[in-house]
């Protein structure tokens, strides 16, 4: 969307621009073909004929649109039948206007935010320095070229629909007002009941009393560094956000606290989900990647009936998605994005994968595959299941979006699935620290020990019972599959899932590490030696 | 200096828990991470808090057309389907989507700026922080740029009951359309907008031409920047600009934010753009601080979020590095126009303005003390992220300009 004009085009529309002031401020407007202007607001606000010099010199056969002051010209309504045609008939007719006494500057107004719709054409007839408009206007054969090289201005659109209405102004309403905090405030209008104080809004915390406070001593104080032997682990970092939490619970108590909103914030949240709803949630998104066409949000409502959708976006955001962030952020890439939903692994070995594939689309995805999710990938190599999710998710996006505003920030960021389980569940996200093994067996501890714990106990203990053989590899592997049988077993199905999904012979770790990677040796390539990693662009 | 002002913050936590669609750049959770941040800080001590109140319908009809407020209310996105055409009239479905809980979503912002400009109006405070409002594409008929509701605009309505004239800045990097469009024939309001401009960038309005129609023209003002300005120059700008702009408009007693709060206006700050959410709640708690007199550490404190701010944890981190194409004398193009417009404001005023501005301080211009995010009654900066193909080829700028 974004344009490089060349320096000509540029320079003619300043030239536009710095002669604005010299143009007569009235009304220079002149009819345009009903066709192309059929709303009401148009005529309405259609000013009185030219008095300047532009409309004269014009032929007769234009109808032009112009004025100096750009708010006399509408936007053409968007269901509006005007057509090409029209701006193509006048363009001619513009470069014998352009010969005339009263060079015009021919702007025309796509509406380049509608492609439908049609384009409406304004000239502005300005007083040109004589040097620059023959030579420029010249140059355009086309009204196409023109308005690629030209993006023309959008208006303000005016009328009954589109200003407000403005309340009447009563001068004795106004008095002197002092300082709010000075003494009692001067009410204009005597508050009245408590619906009418209610519509000001309902106090939660009330003023502070301010003299109690010096200077800003007691408040706005900065994090500190702890003395933790394994600082700047999860488990540590979780243990300093309960004492905050501590903190601000004793300071407002608990009905304040819940309604500050603190007790719908941050990973707590999860304590109001089951094991079994946490698992399904993180099935529901690994199964739907948004990079495959899928949306998981619609089969969350589905598979979690229970839940509200607010209740499925706190989870999303308060728990799952700052999982994910704990791990990205102790992942060694520099590809830390948390605004990137569909991140679901470590990103280090998709940044070598995505070099060297980056021309594979993900588009040609088949979009409208079957809901058994990754099933027909799995009868793929490896190989080609990350090439699937390597490529940048934008552009596999369903259908759409192509945000005239949300492209900002959407199209820089590399946003790219990975094949990883390693935010598959709760206990597993922790698994993913495969290089330090103690906090991983502290927290796997704690998750047995802690009411949190949302985990089977059959799977923790066999998360254990891995971390403790320190078969790193195997342990994923392994894990996966006891979650994958609890899943079958359990006659879990949340669409036709097929059970090559979970077929525990893709996921064995005894495949050739040179290539196609099961998701265990991933983990490792990751947080282990990066010589794997350079085997595989190899 | 004055005596401590009287802040009122508004937060509803329901507003986090929308969610606009896979990809989709708004993110309200985004201001559960800025609560979250301003609580963590403990800045609440030393302000109040306030649960807004949910707009009512007829609230919202105030600015929007009764039917398009309806057609809010009674989409879902179940009933999507049937609607197609209705959808196209109102611009819904695309940037701007159809998702659960849409119609609450907008009642809790645009509750948040209405009940904040009441308090303000009945002098229950001095400042008044909304950081959930600030949707201010949003069209009296129809939905624009992720902007259901235009809080904005009710919020000023609302204002302009106890006000006659009301002062609207906004800093946000797109244009402040729907605000100026709903404006556009009055004096009572007076729009300022410094936004990028330009290469089509959304929402296409806000050039510097656009200054108003009848009784309105003059006050609206548009700053269009291109790429890359810098924190200095866009500041020395803005403080140029406003100073005139309050000098000249004069709206009411009020204070704006640190260097528009010394003008001494009541204040009433939301947020608006910003789709790095972490960004967005560092920009936002900093602002807080900055109306409380209070400036804060650069250390996180330890809260439930604080994973988003890896990896340093802090609240400033060093900017990238972009070209700026404003050059020196395109700003000074763009600040004689603005300048220009202004003085027309006082050749023929149609607002009542006294002669001697009582108690009026125009400050002295401290450019060490550059901070260009605050506002009165709009928009933090957007923190959009930069694209590095996006560059112009050539100095295009405008030497010759003719101040007649």
């Amino acid at each position: 969307m974004v344009q490089k004009r060349p320096f000509d085009a540029e320079e003619m529309l300043e030239v536009s621009f710095k002669h604005q002031k010299h143009a007569e401020p009235s009304d220079q407007l002149v009819s345009f073909s009903e066709s192309v202007f059929p709303d009401d607001d148009f005529h309405s606000h259609m000013p009185q004929t030219s008095e300047g010099g532009c409309g004269r010199g014009s032929n007769e056969g234009i109808e032009k649109l112009a004025g100096e002051s750009i708010g006399k010209v509408p936007r053409v309504a968007e269901d509006s039948e005007a057509s090409f045609p029209v701006a193509w008939a006048t363009s001619s007719t513009a470069e014998q206007v352009v010969k005339s006494e009263s060079p015009v500057h021919l702007a025309l107004f796509p509406e380049y935010f509608h492609s439908e719709s049609s384009v409406h054409v304004a000239l502005f007839p300005e007083y040109f320095s004589p040097e620059k408009p023959f030579r420029t206007l010249a140059r355009y054969e086309d009204v196409y070229s023109l308005l690629i090289e030209n993006p023309p201005r959008k208006l303000v659109s005016m009328g009954p629909d589109h200003q407000a209405d403005i309340p009447a102004w009563d001068s004795s309403v106004a008095i002197e007002r002092p300082n709010a905090s000075e003494g009692v405030p001067n009410l204009v209008f005597p508050i009245g009941d408590e619906d009418e104080k209610r519509l000001m809004g309902t106090c939660i915390i009330p003023m502070p009393q301010m003299e109690l406070f010096s200077d800003n001593d007691e408040v706005g104080k900065g994090r500190t560094d702890c003395w933790c032997e394994d600082r700047g682990s999860i488990r540590c970092v979780r243990q300093h956000i309960a004492e905050e939490r501590e903190k601000l619970l004793k300071e407002f108590g608990h009905q304040k606290f819940d309604e500050l909103g603190l007790n719908d914030m941050g990973e707590r949240v999860a304590e109001k989900w089951s094991a079994e709803e946490e698992r399904l949630f993180h099935e529901v998104v690994f199964n739907n990647p948004v990079s495959l066409g899928k949306n998981f949000w619609h089969y969350l409502s589905i598979a979690l009936p229970s839940r509200s959708k607010k209740e499925i976006v706190s989870y999303y955001f308060n728990v799952f998605m700052l999982r994910k962030r704990a791990e990205q952020n102790r992942n060694d890439a520099l590809s830390i994005d948390s605004d990137n939903d569909e991140w679901q692994g470590s990103d280090a070995i998709d940044i070598a994968t995505r070099e060297e594939d980056e021309d594979d689309s993900v588009v040609d995805s088949p979009v409208g595959q079957n809901d058994t999710g990754f099933s027909s990938f799995h009868e793929n190599d490896q190989l080609d299941y990350d090439d699937e999710f390597a490529a940048d998710e934008t552009c596999a996006v369903n259908g759409t979006v192509d945000f005239t505003k949300g492209n900002i920030d959407g199209d820089d960021d590399s946003k790219y699935d990975s094949v990883g389980r390693s935010t598959f569940t709760n206990g597993f996200c922790h698994l993913t620290e495969a290089h330090d093994q103690t906090i991983r067996k502290d927290v796997c501890d704690e998750n047995v020990k802690d009411e949190t714990c949302t985990f089977s106990d059959t799977v923790v203990s066999s998360q254990e019972a891995k971390a403790k053989s320190g078969a790193e590899g195997d342990q994923w592997c392994g894990n996966y599959n006891e979650v994958a049988s609890n899943c079958y077993s359990n006659g879990h199905v949340l669409e036709p899932c097929d059970a090559k999904v979970w077929d525990p012979a893709f996921l064995s770790c005894s495949k050739s590490k040179i290539d196609f990677l099961p998701t265990c040796n991933m983990i490792e390539e990751i947080f282990g030696d990066g010589r794997r990693q350079d085997m595989r662009k190899g | 200096m004055r005596s401590k002002d009287r802040i009122a913050y508004f937060y509803d936590g329901d507003v986090g828990s929308v969610y606009f669609g896979p990809n989709h750049p708004m993110k309200p959770h985004r201001l559960c991470m800025t609560h979250h941040l301003v609580l963590s800080y403990e800045l609440h001590k030393k302000m109040e808090i306030y649960r807004p109140h949910k707009a009512y319908p007829v609230e919202l009809a105030q600015f929007h057309s009764a039917d398009y407020v309806e057609f809010l209310h009674r989409i879902t996105p179940d009933t999507l389907p049937m609607f197609s055409k209705e959808l196209a009239k109102y611009n819904l479905g695309e940037d701007c989507p159809v998702f659960d809980n849409l119609f609450e979503f907008c009642q809790i912002y645009a509750g948040g700026t209405i009940d904040a400009a009441r308090r303000l109006n009945n002098q229950l405070c001095d400042i008044a922080i909304n950081w959930a409002g600030g949707l201010h594409h949003a069209k009296k008929c129809e939905a624009s740029g992720f902007c259901y509701i235009n809080d904005l605009v009710l919020g000023i309505l609302e204002l302009l009951k106890h006000h006659a004239r009301v002062l609207y800045i906004d800093i946000d990097v797109h244009h402040g359309d729907g605000v100026e469009e709903a404006f556009y024939f009055t004096d009572r309001v007076m729009t300022v907008s410094f936004h990028k401009y330009g290469d089509m960038f959304f929402p296409g309005t806000g050039d510097a031409k656009e200054i108003g129609e009848k009784e309105g023209k003059y006050y609206a003002i548009n700053v269009p920047f291109k790429d890359g300005i810098d924190d200095p120059s866009f500041t020395r700008l803005f403080k140029t600009i406003i100073s005139k702009v309050v000098e000249t408009y004069q709206p009411g007693h009020a204070e704006c934010v640190k260097f528009v709060k010394r003008f001494n206006l009541p204040l009433l700050v939301t947020g608006g753009g910003g789709y790095t959410k972490e960004n967005v709640a560092r920009c936002w708690a900093v602002e807080t601080g900055v109306l409380l007199d209070t400036e804060l550490p650069n250390e996180i404190p330890d809260n439930d979020y604080i994973k988003y701010f890896a990896p340093d944890y802090s609240l400033k981190i060093p900017s990238g590095h972009i070209e700026n194409l404003n050059s020196k004398s395109y700003l000074s193009t763009i600040k004689m126009q603005v300048l220009e417009n202004l003085r027309c404001i006082q050749h023929a005023p149609s607002v009542q303005l006294q002669e001697v501005p009582p108690d009026f301080y125009i400050p002295d211009f401290d450019e060490d003390e550059q901070n260009p995010d605050e506002r009165i009654d709009q928009h933090t900066q957007d923190k959009h992220i930069q694209r590095d193909d996006e560059y112009y080829e050539g100095d295009n700028d405008n030497d010759h300009m003719d101040i007649s």
